[in-house]
């Protein structure tokens, strides 16, 4: 539901701007830039719902919390049997 | 070790960032930290990340060296800069690129990228650039190996690298989950990636539009490329709306989501995957094959061995089983290739996958075609496998015997190479429909054409068809 008004949200955003002139040159990255605080909002959302759902389904035992990366847990790129980086060669 | 006396010689791809460059002395690596990036680099040392990222294996471990160690008038910069501090890194044993990875090893960079970024995010410092260039394969895992790219966090600042992070990450990652193509033909082409503007018609409408995070991350992000706005404009819309620090995580913790439940959508189960199981030869002689490197690799000093036409990595592991101390897959096949990153995960082997065409090796890139190397000089092998290989070279793919040969012998001092006859049941089955006569290709002159630029040690017949396993050691 919630996923839903964000998309709304951004799908009708999506309309205006997409017929805003362009009439100066813009490195995409400024753009960006511009853009980010939209899709930062709207991150957050979903990120709050995602909070949210965990929650729940942690709660009624359907799924253990997924741990956030953090500097205490090992990475999970790493191999399995990793335990250090590689020492500097001498 | 003083290394004052060593004439250091600057990375030809670290150039752009005047804040410090990197340098090869002797075997080992130095970074210099110049006087425009001492203030960031000593808060972002004083918060312990360096340290502790590194331990956890995030970061490149760094170490500090002092004027005793280095004359830092050696290590002038591009730009005329002497530095105000020197580190040293490890050397990595090989460098490679996001366009020779697989998608599970671009994926598994990608992550590994976010999970640093939330790590210093959480002690307030950040990165500011995200490129996978800046991500390297160690033995065991992948991290980051740009401590310059750290600098303290800002109150309300905006992700600097997100533009990056999705022409260089993402858009490749969702080509091949969403559309089911391969990526590394389009960051070959681009070292900078596309514009998500032209990108995005690579990947389908309906997750384009359909999906919350497409919507976002692809086409509204796409349209901000190309919607009007002047810069001064930009800039000031920018100072008046801060992120704040929350959003900022969230929005690495949910891509770290996103990019976590991605999976190839590739259809095509390739050939080479299965080649393994239905090749021409017996179990029996495909053990006598691997008894046969494993002595070979017990006899000699192997630090790194590159297996040239490696599939999934079946005989890299048995010399690493043997003794070989890491060893680099190169294969054309995504699917084996992907066999053998997920057999280096499973079992922790030094075994780094690599995408390559051996007909046609990756060339050197970027500004002056020395930013990105290619893979000739890149070559660092102690011994080179190269079983079953020729024939797809000199038949496969019409390339003169004695190239072939050649080429390969370049890659180590010794090796193995497989010679398989025309009347082998695979080089039978490629000649079917070839009218070429391959006039050159034969068991006698394949033992010439190795003569010539080194020896041939010792040999071994594996089939009754004649396929000849040949130990040479190259002329010095």
């Amino acid at each position: 539901m919630a996923t839903g008004v964000v998309s709304l949200f951004v799908g009708a955003w999506l309309v205006v701007s997409l017929s805003s002139p362009a009439f100066a040159y813009l490195d995409p990255i400024t753009g960006s830039f511009l853009i980010q605080g939209l899709i930062a909002g709207a991150v957050a959302v979903l990120a709050a719902i995602r909070q949210v759902r965990e929650r729940v389904l942690a709660l009624v035992g359907l799924r253990k919390p997924d741990p956030a990366p953090n500097i205490a847990s090992q990475p999970v790129h790493a191999a399995k049997k990793s335990t250090a980086p590689d020492a500097p060669n001498s | 070790m003083d290394l004052s006396l060593l004439p250091p010689i600057r990375d030809s791809g670290s150039f752009r960032d005047p804040g410090g460059h990197v340098f090869v002395c002797d075997e080992r690596v130095v970074r210099t930290v110049n006087a425009v990036a001492l203030e960031n680099f000593r808060a972002v040392e004083k918060t312990g990340v360096l340290q502790q990222l590194a331990e956890l294996g995030y970061l490149i471990p760094t170490r500090e060296l002092t004027s005793q160690d280095i004359d830092v008038s050696t290590l002038k910069g591009p730009r005329g800069e002497v530095p105000s501090v020197v580190l040293e890194h490890p050397r990595l044993p090989f460098i490679s690129y996001p366009y020779e990875w697989t998608f599970s090893q671009l994926k598994d960079a990608a992550i590994a990228h976010l999970d640093l970024q939330i790590a210093l995010i959480d002690r307030n410092v950040i990165l500011t650039d995200a490129t996978p260039y800046n991500m390297q394969f160690s033995d065991r895992g992948v991290f980051h190996i740009d401590v310059l790219s750290l600098r303290p966090y800002r109150e309300g600042e905006y992700w600097i690298g997100y533009n990056q992070f999705c022409r260089l990450f993402l858009v490749p990652l969702l080509m091949e989950a969403w559309s089911g193509v391969p990526f590394q033909p389009l960051l070959r082409g681009a070292i900078d990636g596309m514009k998500l503007a032209d990108a995005q018609y690579l990947l389908p409408a309906r997750k384009r539009f359909f999906s919350i995070n497409g919507l976002l991350h692809i086409t509204v992000h796409a349209n901000s490329e190309r919607s009007g706005s002047s810069s001064n404009k930009a800039s000031a819309k920018i100072a008046e709306r801060p992120i704040p620090k929350s959003r900022y995580r969230a929005m690495l913790t949910e891509m770290r989501a996103w990019i976590s439940s991605l999976k190839t959508g590739r259809r095509t189960k390739s050939f080479w995957n299965e080649y393994a199981e239905i090749n021409s030869y017996s179990e029996q002689m495909h053990d006598a094959k691997k008894g046969y490197v494993a002595a070979f690799v017990e006899q000699a000093d192997v630090g790194s061995l590159w297996d040239i036409g490696g599939n999934t990595g079946d005989f890299s592991a048995v010399a690493l089983g043997a003794g070989a101390r890491r060893a680099v897959v190169l294969d054309g096949d995504l699917d084996s290739l992907e066999k053998a990153y997920a057999r280096r995960k499973e079992n922790a082997l030094p075994l780094l996958p690599l995408v390559m065409d051996c007909a046609d090796p990756n060339a050197p890139m970027g500004w002056r075609q020395q930013e990105r190397k290619g893979l000739s000089q890149r070559t660092n092998a102690d011994a080179v496998l190269a079983l079953a290989v020729v024939h797809h070279l000199a038949i496969g793919r019409n390339i003169p015997l004695q190239e072939v040969v050649d080429w390969l012998v370049s890659l180590a001092p010794r090796g193995i190479i497989e010679f398989v006859p025309k009347d082998d049941p695979m080089v039978q089955q490629m000649l079917m429909f070839r009218d070429v006569e391959f006039v050159d290709y034969d068991e006698a002159a394949f033992r010439s054409y190795i003569d010539r630029v080194g020896r041939i040690v010792d040999e071994h017949r594996v089939t009754e068809s004649g396929r000849l396993l040949v130990t040479f050691e190259r002329t010095p």
